[in-house]
């Protein structure tokens, strides 16, 4: 399963709102809301995008964890 | 709806109108044929065009409305791209679904002869093939619009 920071990272970030997160890595405001809520895991690409406009390794905005079956797999 | 797009409220317009459309055409056709009363290409054809120019319309008007009330904002992304393919491929599931208990009623009537219940002629096969596009559009929409609520 993929989880984000993004909420604690835009708040850290002066507070920046999801509108102006979703302009600065082009994509809607209700795609950063499902993704925040664990709704939508985005592509790479904009999961690059995140973690460049908040400055940080990609890994400190995204956590995967993988489910127990999986682990066993 | 708190965080509804405007493209997705356009994606609930079609899908309503296609429902209310539907649910006049086929309560027309499908109540003539429990009465038993024999079905007729050209009514058929003539009532389906005329549904489907109204839903046309409507469709277009509200597109032009929300565009405009939105300021434009009728813009998708890889989300929406994502969840189109996802509600397409369901719709395609139904459709084929369809098609084949169509198939498969012509198959064991040509196989076994039919009794009345079997018995399907040209005009009624139409109509149920158009059931089945009609219902896989249904299927398209309502599932767009549950990975749009409940995640894609």
């Amino acid at each position: 399963m993929i989880t984000n920071r993004i909420k604690e990272l835009r708040f850290a970030a002066n507070q920046m709102t999801q509108q102006a997160l979703a302009e600065r890595i082009g994509v809607t405001r209700q795609t950063v809301n499902a993704i925040e809520g664990d709704k939508y895991s985005p592509s790479l690409e904009v999961a690059f995008r995140i973690a460049r406009v908040f400055e940080v390794p990609l890994e400190q905005a995204f956590q995967f964890t993988p489910r127990e079956k999986e682990e066993r797999g | 709806m708190k965080n509804i797009s405007a493209y997705e409220s356009t994606i609930w317009s079609s899908l309503i109108v296609t429902v209310a459309a539907s649910l006049f055409f086929f309560g027309k056709v499908f109540g003539a044929l429990a009465a038993g009363t024999p079905l007729e290409l050209p009514t058929i054809m003539r009532l389906g065009a005329a549904v489907v120019v109204i839903l046309v319309a409507v469709e277009l008007a509200f597109k032009v409305a929300v565009s405009a009330w939105c300021k434009g904002e009728l813009q998708t992304d890889e989300r929406d791209r994502l969840i189109a393919a996802k509600s397409a491929r369901n719709g395609y599931y139904v459709l084929i679904v369809l098609q084949f208990v169509l198939i498969g009623h012509l198959g064991i009537h040509s196989m076994f002869g039919g009794g009345p219940w079997l018995t399907m002629d040209a005009p009624t096969l139409l109509t149920f093939m158009i059931f089945a596009l009609v219902l896989a559009e249904i299927a398209h929409f309502s599932s767009r619009i549950v990975y749009y609520r409940v995640g894609a």
